[in-house]
């Protein structure tokens, strides 16, 4: 299991590099002057040579550049990449050009925001995808099993923004209430006031996700109940409750916990949309005001952090197998 | 009030100047005062007093919406911005900030270019000129830098200051006000007792009393500048309010409090010491549907909305103030003079006979904007009289397939328009398949450019393009139009658009005259001359229509100041009723 795990690192690391390279060079093929941008249409050209040198742009992209003057291969002591790549490796993640703040001070103060809206819409879609989805495939082909697949595609259909306005502007229409907006209550200062802040825009990320979960439940379920050792399990007399919870529950929840995982780490990353509008001072709202004011830096390392979330977490889900199907083994 | 409609255009957030320009235009702008329901407005005329206490009043022109009563002291003030802010240094910000800035600091005086006789004289009492490039500014000696904490001393501002200040500008790039400072500001001197500033700028400048007092070119104590780092989340100031270290959660809001000793007093009112909020708490709220929900249920006193229709509709069963103003932008079309077949005057022309301004106004704005000549309608004498405008470009389709043939010899002739396909900035896509309709129906098969957003503007920058849809610019003085029929382009640094001057250097004189005349009514008139000289030769630049913005606000908000564009931000005459 330890070598599993340390292979695993190590191919993360591979990953994390290249994800480093398409990132960088995506961003800087974009069309469209960061400098130009921040200066506006008064600008005179020292004051764009000026923000260009701020920005670091003037350096040269990568550590190794190529040219037809001897020698050939330059080595640049001083670039944007190997700049930004050895601040990353020694834990310096940069500063905000927009907000003129450390990447690090923004991540400390967002990612509690965007951690418990992790954790509250996966509590949701839990709660209500698993047992919608068992109980989908025990009652298979009746009105209850209907009403949940019909849901499940209404879940997964509507988009989240249209459904996340909704839940915002009716109470507000009808009932003259909205959560709080503009200021974050902490869940320790005011529980409640929290999870009204907190709640709604969990549950309408936990529509689609856990009608996805609901899915899958039903499904894998399905195919683990027709096995021969179910079967088995019936023939012995045990009543069904015992069979489902007991012998299928864990085999049919592998592929579930590896899309709750995805699922996770996505949240993880930030729910841009949702962040926004129920205005919540996440992850995903600062990487959508960096990446539209092309502050390169900011978004190369966020996208570096979304990344490495994915690879943990996929981790932690692979390494989870073992406890769910102890024929699974790492060696 | 700053509010929502700035947010709306600083939310583009495409171009540091335009964030700027409309960052200004704060729930104030020129135009009547539309009050729906019940609550009656009081329009203070007469003089501005320069007197040290005292109040300058609203002028003819600008007025207060839901006035009367008497004011009362104390309460929180609770506004929605979309833009979140980058940081409180009011020389270096390009977002959220600008429009709070006069709150927190001084200028040394504000005019505003909707109102001429307006009149705020900040930590200048009275001034004295000379001759056309000489400003002397006798400063007042009451104006105090407010309780703090970042540890700068409670004293009197003075000369020393507003030279501090001008100085950082100038010696730093990155400033806002650069190019403004570097170009205009010869010298300011400072007498013994720092009592007086003497400012010279190289050469006359019509808009020197405009600039020298923008959002942008607020004066900071000397101490705060020698430790800039501490402006990004705080601030310590002469203005009526001050943000103190911590009031700042980045991404959420920011509390601005009050500052006891702020010098300006309402002689209205027994002189009542301003401001009377005791705070001023802006919550950052990107999503439209969220600042609506904000206002209504009461999370906020103010909102701008979209159009007349949510106007109306909001106002249905509640008795909001809602102010309707003017605002300084509009969607423009570009020709650049370096490819055909703009070149020919008699093109350019016709393009401005396919225009059907009226179109526009009914079907994008409900009826709810005006037509534009060169010069937008709302900087009011700058502009041309609109029945000038209507005959000088006039909506004559087959007029322009007249110019048409005896241009081209044929019927119809082909041209390349491009425009942002994604943008994010509603008026592109609205205005759009209505020039394109006009566009076909006046003679010019437009091929269609559309672009990803970043893509277009990066070839609007660097003019690469034979016609475009413009950036939705905000203006708040006409040198920026005037300049965009420069063979410079705005600004002077050949970005964004080449004007007809290119072609015709007669038009380039004409409009560098009219920055030299420092006489406010004379200028206006060169600047409307000068437009005339555009018209016969055919605009490269065509302005379409300006909007109407109704910003609504809560029933117990009173006294809140229109007609005065960014000029009403520095009033603080505004209370709850609550």
């Amino acid at each position: 299991m330890q070598r599993f795990i340390a292979r695993r690192l190590i191919i993360g690391v591979v990953i994390l590099f290249f994800l480093s390279v398409t990132v960088f060079l995506l961003l800087h093929i974009v069309p469209g002057d960061p400098a130009k941008q921040r200066c506006g249409l008064g600008c005179k050209s020292e004051q764009i040579a000026a923000i260009r040198h701020e920005l670091g742009l003037d350096k040269p992209m990568f550590p190794i550049t190529f040219d037809g003057d001897a020698p050939i291969i330059h080595f640049n002591g001083d670039s944007q990449y190997g700049n930004w790549l050895k601040g990353l490796v020694t834990g310096d993640l940069g500063t905000s050009q927009y907000y003129h703040e450390p990447v690090s001070r923004a991540i400390k103060h967002r990612f509690p925001v965007t951690f418990e809206l992790m954790v509250l819409t996966m509590i949701f879609t839990i709660v209500i995808g698993i047992p919608f989805g068992i109980l989908s495939a025990i009652f298979r082909n009746s009105p209850v099993d209907y009403a949940a697949r019909v849901s499940a595609i209404l879940g997964l259909s509507v988009p989240n923004f249209w459904v996340g306005t909704l839940v915002l502007t009716i109470p507000v229409a009808y009932w003259g209430y909205a959560p709080p907006l503009g200021r974050t209550v902490s869940f320790t200062h005011d529980p409640v006031g929290n999870l009204q802040q907190f709640g709604p825009p969990a549950m309408v990320l936990a529509l689609a996700s856990a009608a996805g979960v609901m899915r899958l439940a039903r499904s894998s379920l399905l195919e683990v109940m027709r096995q021969d050792y179910m079967r088995t399990a019936r023939a012995k007399g045990l009543g069904e409750r015992i069979v489902i919870l007991r012998h299928a529950m864990k085999n049919s929840l592998i592929p579930v916990v590896t899309v709750l995982g995805l699922q996770m780490a996505g949240l993880l990353g930030g729910a841009i949309i949702v962040e926004q509008i129920f205005v919540l001072p996440g992850i995903g709202q600062y990487v959508f005001i960096e990446l539209f004011n092309k502050d390169f830096e900011v978004v190369q390392t966020m996208t570096m952090y979304i990344g490495a979330i994915v690879i943990l977490l996929n981790l932690a889900v692979d390494v989870s197998y073992a406890w769910f199907d102890p024929r699974i083994r790492y060696s | 009030m700053a509010g929502s409609y700035w947010d709306k255009i600083a939310a583009q957030r495409v171009s540091r100047r335009r964030v700027l320009q409309s960052a200004g235009v704060a729930g104030a702008a020129a135009g009547a005062v539309w009050l729906v329901g019940c609550k009656s407005s009081s329009n203070n005329g007469g003089k501005t007093s320069t007197s040290g206490g005292g109040t300058p009043e609203a002028t003819a022109g600008a007025g207060f919406a839901n006035g009367g009563g008497t004011p009362k002291a104390g309460g929180r003030y609770n506004v929605g911005t979309s833009v979140d802010f980058d940081t409180f240094d009011p020389h270096i910000s390009i977002a959220g900030g600008v429009a709070y800035f006069p709150r927190l600091y001084n200028a040394v005086i504000n005019r505003s270019p909707r109102d001429a006789s307006f009149k705020f004289d900040d930590l200048a009492s009275s001034l004295e000129q000379p001759d056309n490039t000489t400003y002397i500014f006798h400063l007042r000696d009451n104006v105090m830098v407010g309780p703090n904490k970042l540890g700068i001393p409670e004293r009197a501002m003075d000369g020393n200051d507003i030279k501090a200040s001008f100085d950082r500008i100038k010696n730093l790039p990155q400033s806002n006000a650069y190019a403004f400072v570097g170009e205009w500001i010869d010298s300011v001197d400072v007498s013994a007792d720092a009592k007086t500033v003497t400012i010279k700028t190289p050469k006359p400048y019509g808009y020197f009393f405009l600039r020298i007092g923008s959002a942008i070119n607020l004066i900071v104590p000397k101490e705060l500048i020698d430790q800039a780092d501490k402006m990004k989340n705080a601030s310590a100031g002469g203005g009526p309010f001050v943000l103190n270290p911590g009031d700042y959660t980045e991404g959420q809001n920011a509390l601005l409090t009050k500052n006891p000793t702020y010098y300006r007093k309402d002689d209205k009112n027994n002189n009542a010491q301003l401001p009377y909020l005791d705070e001023m708490f802006i919550k950052i709220i990107s999503d439209r549907s969220a600042l609506q929900t904000a206002f209504k249920s009461q999370q906020t006193d103010q909102y701008t909305a979209q159009n007349v229709d949510e106007s109306n509709s909001l106002q249905s069963g509640n008795n909001y103030t809602i102010v309707r103003d003017s605002t300084n932008t509009f969607i423009a079309v570009t020709l650049n003079p370096t490819k055909d077949p703009w070149k020919d005057d008699r093109m350019r022309k016709a393009v401005g006979m396919a225009l059907n301004r009226d179109e526009y106004v009914q079907r994008v704005y409900k009826g709810e904007a005006k037509p534009n000549g060169i010069v937008h309608w709302s900087l009011g004498d700058y502009a041309l009289p609109p029945d000038e405008v209507a005959k000088l470009q006039p909506y004559d389709p087959k007029g322009a397939r007249d110019l048409i043939k005896a241009a081209t010899g044929k019927d119809t002739v082909d041209v390349t328009f491009m425009w942002p396909a994604d943008s994010i900035i509603e008026e592109h896509n609205q205005h759009l398949p209505i020039w394109l309709q006009q566009m076909q129906d006046a003679g010019f098969n437009v091929n269609k450019d559309p672009q990803a957003f970043t893509t277009w503007l990066d070839n609007y920058t660097n003019l690469k393009y034979d016609a475009s849809l413009a950036l939705n610019q905000v203006y708040e003085y006409a040198e920026f139009e005037m300049d965009f029929e420069h063979s410079e382009g705005p600004a002077r640094n050949h970005i964004y658009t080449i004007g007809v001057g290119a072609l015709y250097p007669e038009i380039d004189a004409a409009i560098d005259e009219s920055k030299g005349i420092t006489d406010p009514e004379q200028q206006a008139a060169k600047v409307r001359d000068v437009q005339r000289q555009i018209y016969d030769k055919g605009p490269m630049f065509y302005p379409l229509v300006t909007p109407f913005s109704f910003t609504l606000y809560q029933p117990y908000v009173k006294n809140i100041p229109t007609g005065l564009g960014a000029s009403g931000l520095f009033l603080n005459t505004t209370w709850l009723d609550k």
